[in-house]
C-alpha cells in the first residue's frame, strides 16, 4: 500500500508529513528541513533550484527567483490582487493567452525580453510559465526527498489550499499537484487541515464517543506572508467553512521588518550611523532581530550582541542592546490588533458570537509569540489549541486526511492507554510504579522485590493507582499475601511481581517465589473505571503535592537506606568476631546507635549525615579483615553493600507483611 | 435433537477462518510496524548523535566569526606576543570543531554554488571571475555533509 503525502503549500514555505502506522509525522527534505521554502530559481548555468537554495540565491538573480506564486495560482492576471502583488515581485509576470497570469523564468540576454514559451530569439532562453508550473516544481522537490527518504514511490498526495480558494484556484493547484506526478486525491482548506490534526471532524476514525456536535472552531493562522481567519462548523462527518477573513499581505516577516528598522534606529541613536545601506550589517542584524524574536517567546528579555557590526575611520563598531518582550510587543501592537480585530470581524460575518466559539487552533509559526496567544485568548475567552507545532499543523492534517481515505487511520486498531501510573507498595509506604500512565495497553512488567527484615516469611502486595509518591496518598486497587517465603536474611529472597494489563484493561497483578515457585495473584477489572473527573484529580494532586511529595520520599530513602546500613554494618560487626579492634568496634557501634537514634527524625539531611558517619567507620571492619587474613569471602557484604543496599540486578525491597520487622529489621 | 445443518456450519466455519485470517494479519502488521519502527527509530537516534549538538555548535561557531573579526581588526599597536597567543585561541577553537566534524565550506575564488554559498551581494568585475565568489562575508560550515550554515558572500556577475 503506498502512503499518501500530506502537503501544506504555502505562500513562503511548505512542509509535508505522511501517516505511518496509524500516526501522522513530518518529514524532512533532502537539507534536513522540516520546511521547505516555496521558492524557485533558474540560476546563470541554467541551474533549477528549489527551497533554500533557490533562497540563497534570490539576491543576485531577483528577476529569475520566482517567490510566493501562490499569491497568483489560478488567478486572472485582471484581478486587482494580481495588479497589486505586481507591484512587489521582482520577477516579471503577464498575461496568459487564457487571460490568466503567465511568469518569466529563465536566462535572459539583454535588450531581449520578448520570448514567449521558450520559443524565442537564438540568444534567448527565457521561458513563460503558468504558476501552476511553478508550484510543480516545489512539489516535485517535496515528492522527490520524501521518495529518497522513505525509499518508496510515491504516487498520490493531499494538497492543502487557504479557504478563500475559489474553484479556479483549486483546480490549478490541484493541476500543480498532477505536473509534479502526483494524482491529487483530494485539494482540503488549510483550516479543514488544522482541525483534522487536532482530531476535530475525525469521525472515520471511529472515536467519535466524544459526542462532539456541531462545534464552532476558529483557526487562526499568522504565517510569515499572510494572515487568514477562518471559521469552521464541524460536525459529524463534515468540516463546513463559515467564513473567512485575514489580510493577504500581513505576517511574520513585517514584525520582523518593524524589529530590524527598531535595531536600525537604535544603533544610530548610539553611534551615529546609519548602516541602512551597508547589506552585511542588515544580514547581521536580520539573523539577530529574528534570533531575539524566537528568543522572546519564552524569554522576558534578550541580549543583542553583534561585535563589529561595522567600522568607520574610528575604527570597530559593536552593537549591544537588551531587547524585552515589552519592547517588542509595543513594536508590533498594532499588527496583533489588527490580526485580533479581523479575527472579531471573520466571527461576525458567520453569523456568530465570541462566546459561540467551542474551539481556538492557532496555525503559523508567529502564533508562538506569547502576546498573540494572550490577545487570542482574551478574545474568545478559552485556552486556543497550540500543541501542535504551527508550522507543522497543516501538513499533518493533509496526512491526516490521505490516511483517513486510505483507511490507515480508521483500521488501526484503537488501543487504550492507562490514565495513572500502577504499582506496588514497597518498604516505607513509598509507591513504585511498575507502568507509568499514558503507557498503551496491552503491556506486562515485571521486576524483581525481596525482603525487608531478616525471615520475614511473607510479603504483602499492595496495589495501588495514582501519580503521588506515597502508597498512602493513592488509590488501592487490592491487596493480597505472598507467603512460605522460607527463612532467609532480608535482601536474600527474590520474589518477581508481574503487573499485566490485557487489551480490555483487566489488570492482573501475579508475585511469584523464586526460590519455592510458590505463587499469589489477584485480578483487577475496570482499573481504568476513574471518571474523567477523578483522572483529573489525581493527575493535579500529584502535581500540586510534587514538591511535598519528593520530600517525603527523600526521607523515606534516606531512612531505608539508613536501616540498611544498621542491618549490613551489625552483621558485619558480628561476622568478623574479634579480627575488629576492641576500639573499632566500640566506635562503630556507637555511630550505629546514633544512626539507630536519629533515622526516625524528619529530616532527612540529619539521616544522610548520620549514615554517612557510620558508612565510613564501618569500612574499617573491611580493612582489618584484609589485614588480619586474606580470606576475601566474608566481607564483600559489608564494603559492597553497604553503599548499596540494593542486590545486584534489580532487586528492590517489598513491603513486608509483619510491620514489625520493619522497625527492628535486626533482631 | 437439532437437525444437523451441515450448511450453516460450513458458513460458520468459514466465517471463524476469515476473521482468523484477519487478525492474524493484523497481528503479523503490528509486528512488522513495530520492528520497522525499532529499525527506523535506530536511524534516527543515529542522526540525533550525529546532528544533536548542531545548535550548540553552531553557537560556538558564531562566537568564533567574533574572534576572528576581532583579530582582523587588531589595531596596529597590538602586541604581537599577545596578538600570537589570541591566534592560537582562535585555532585551538577551529580544532576542536574540526574534532568535532566541523568543517569549513571553502567559498573564495570557487564559483557560486546555492548549495554551499549564500548571496549577499553582487559585484561588476573580471568576466573570468563571472559567477565566482570573490569576498566571504561570514565562512560557512558543514557537520559531516550537511551545510548547518552556508558561506555569506558576495559574487561578481
Amino acid at each position: 500500500m503506498t502512503k499518501i503525502l500530506g502537503i501544506d503549500l504555502g505562500t513562503t514555505n511548505s512542509a509535508m508529513a505522511i501517516v505511518e502506522a496509524g500516526q501522522p509525522r513530518i518529514l524532512e527534505n533532502k537539507e534536513g528541513m522540516r520546511t521547505t521554502p516555496s521558492i524557485i530559481a533558474v540560476g546563470k548555468n541554467n541551474e533549477r533550484y528549489v527551497g533554500i537554495t533557490a533562497k540563497r540565491q534570490a539576491v543576485t538573480n531577483p528577476k529569475n527567483t520566482i517567490f510566493s506564486v501562490k499569491r497568483l495560482i489560478g488567478r486572472r492576471y485582471s484581478d486587482p490582487e494580481v495588479q497589486k502583488d505586481k507591484q512587489l515581485l521582482p520577477y516579471e509576470i503577464k498575461e496568459g493567452s487564457n487571460g490568466d497570469v503567465e511568469v518569466a523564468l529563465g536566462t535572459q540576454k539583454t535588450g531581449d525580453h520578448m520570448g514567449l514559451m521558450g520559443v524565442g530569439g537564438s540568444s534567448v532562453i527565457q521561458k513563460w510559465y503558468k504558476p501552476a508550473e511553478i508550484s510543480a516544481m516545489v512539489l516535485q522537490k517535496l515528492k522527490q526527498d520524501t521518495e529518497d527518504k522513505l525509499g518508496e514511490k510515491i504516487t498520490e498526495a493531499i494538497i492543502t489550499v487557504p479557504a478563500y480558494f475559489d474553484d479556479a484556484q483549486r483546480k490549478a493547484t490541484k493541476d500543480a499537484g498532477e505536473i509534479a506526478g502526483l494524482t491529487v486525491k483530494r485539494v482540503i482548506n488549510e483550516p479543514t487541515a488544522a482541525a483534522l490534526a487536532y482530531g476535530f471532524g475525525k469521525s472515520a476514525k471511529g472515536g467519535s464517543a466524544s459526542g462532539r456536535k456541531d462545534e464552532k472552531i476558529v483557526v487562526y493562522d499568522f504565517g510569515g506572508g499572510t494572515f487568514d481567519v477562518s471559521v469552521l462548523e464541524v460536525s459529524e462527518d463534515t468540516i463546513e467553512v463559515k467564513s473567512t477573513g485575514g489580510d493577504t499581505h500581513l505576517g511574520g516577516d513585517d514584525l520582523d521588518q518593524r524589529i530590524i528598522q527598531h535595531l536600525l534606529d537604535e544603533f544610530k541613536k548610539e553611534q551615529g550611523m546609519d548602516i541602512s545601506k551597508d547589506q552585511l550589517a542588515i544580514q547581521r542584524l536580520k539573523d539577530a532581530a529574528e534570533k531575539a524574536k524566537h528568543e522572546l517567546s519564552t524569554l522576558m528579555q534578550t541580549q543583542i550582541n553583534i561585535p563589529f557590526l561595522t567600522a568607520d575611520a574610528s575604527g570597530p563598531k559593536h552593537f549591544e542592546t537588551t531587547f524585552t518582550r515589552a519592547k517588542l510587543e509595543s513594536l508590533v501592537r498594532d499588527f496583533i490588533d489588527k490580526s485580533i480585530s479581523l479575527t472579531q470581524k471573520t466571527v461576525e460575518d458567520a453569523g456568530l458570537k465570541m462566546s459561540d466559539i467551542n474551539e481556538v487552533i492557532l496555525v503559523g509559526g508567529q502564533t508562538r509569540m506569547p502576546a498573540i496567544i494572550e490577545g487570542v485568548k482574551k478574545l474568545f475567552g478559552k485556552e486556543p489549541h497550540k500543541d501542535i507545532n504551527p508550522d507543522e499543523v497543516v501538513a499533518v492534517g493533509a496526512a491526516i486526511q490521505g490516511g483517513i481515505m486510505q483507511g490507515d487511520i480508521r483500521d488501526v486498531l484503537l488501543l487504550d492507554v492507562t490514565p495513572l501510573s500502577l504499582g506496588i507498595e514497597t518498604l516505607g509506604g513509598v509507591m513504585t510504579k511498575m507502568i507509568e500512565k499514558n503507557t498503551t495497553v496491552p503491556v506486562s512488567k515485571t521486576q524483581t522485590f525481596s525482603t525487608a527484615a531478616d525471615n520475614q516469611p511473607s510479603v504483602e502486595i499492595h496495589v495501588l493507582q495514582g501519580e503521588r509518591a506515597m502508597a498512602a496518598d493513592n488509590k488501592t486497587l487490592g491487596r493480597f499475601i505472598l507467603d512460605g517465603i522460607p527463612p532467609a536474611p532480608r535482601g536474600v529472597p527474590q520474589v518477581e511481581v508481574a503487573f499485566d494489563i490485557d487489551a480490555n484493561g483487566i489488570l492482573n497483578v501475579k508475585a511469584k517465589d523464586k526460590a519455592t515457585s510458590k505463587e499469589q495473584s489477584i485480578r483487577i477489572e475496570g482499573s481504568s473505571g476513574l471518571t474523567d473527573d477523578e483522572k483529573k484529580r489525581m493527575t493535579a494532586d500529584a502535581e500540586k503535592f510534587a514538591a511535598e511529595d519528593a520530600k517525603k520520599k527523600e526521607l523515606i530513602d534516606a531512612r531505608n537506606m539508613a536501616e540498611s546500613l544498621v542491618y549490613l554494618s551489625e552483621k558485619s560487626l558480628k561476622d568478623a568476631g574479634d579480627k575488629v579492634t576492641a576500639e573499632d568496634r566500640k566506635q562503630i557501634e556507637d555511630k550505629i546507635a546514633a544512626l539507630k537514634a536519629t533515622k526516625d527524625s524528619e529530616s532527612a539531611e540529619t539521616i544522610k549525615r548520620a549514615t554517612e558517619e557510620l558508612s565510613a567507620a564501618v569500612q574499617k571492619i573491611g580493612q582489618a579483615m584484609y589485614g588480619s587474613a586474606n580470606s576475601a569471602s566474608g566481607q564483600q557484604t559489608s564494603g559492597n553493600s553497604a553503599e548499596n543496599p540494593k542486590q545486584a540486578s534489580d532487586t528492590q525491597q517489598a513491603k513486608p507483611v509483619d510491620e514489625e520487622s520493619v522497625g527492628q529489621p535486626s533482631k | 435433537m437439532a437437525e444437523y445443518n451441515k450448511q450453516q456450519d460450513t458458513s460458520a466455519l468459514e466465517a471463524c477462518q476469515a476473521q482468523a485470517e484477519e487478525y492474524l494479519n493484523g497481528w503479523k502488521r503490528a509486528q512488522a510496524d513495530l520492528i520497522n519502527y525499532k529499525k527506523e527509530e535506530n536511524k534516527r537516534i543515529q542522526e540525533l548523535l550525529k546532528f544533536g549538538n548542531e545548535r550548540i555548535l553552531l553557537e560556538m561557531i558564531d562566537a568564533l566569526d567574533g574572534l576572528e573579526t576581532a583579530l582582523q581588526h587588531a589595531p596596529p599597536n597590538t602586541d604581537l606576543k599577545w596578538l600570537q597567543g589570541m591566534k592560537q585561541v582562535v585555532a585551538q577553537l577551529r580544532d576542536n570543531l574540526k574534532k568535532h566534524n566541523i568543517e569549513r565550506i571553502q567559498s573564495i575564488g570557487k564559483p557560486f554554488d546555492p548549495h554551499l554559498h549564500e548571496a549577499v551581494s553582487e559585484v561588476e568585475s573580471h568576466p573570468d571571475e563571472s559567477g565566482k565568489v570573490i569576498e566571504e562575508l561570514r565562512p560557512g560550515y558543514k557537520l559531516y555533509d550537511k551545510v548547518i550554515r552556508p558561506a555569506r558572500v558576495i559574487i561578481s556577475n
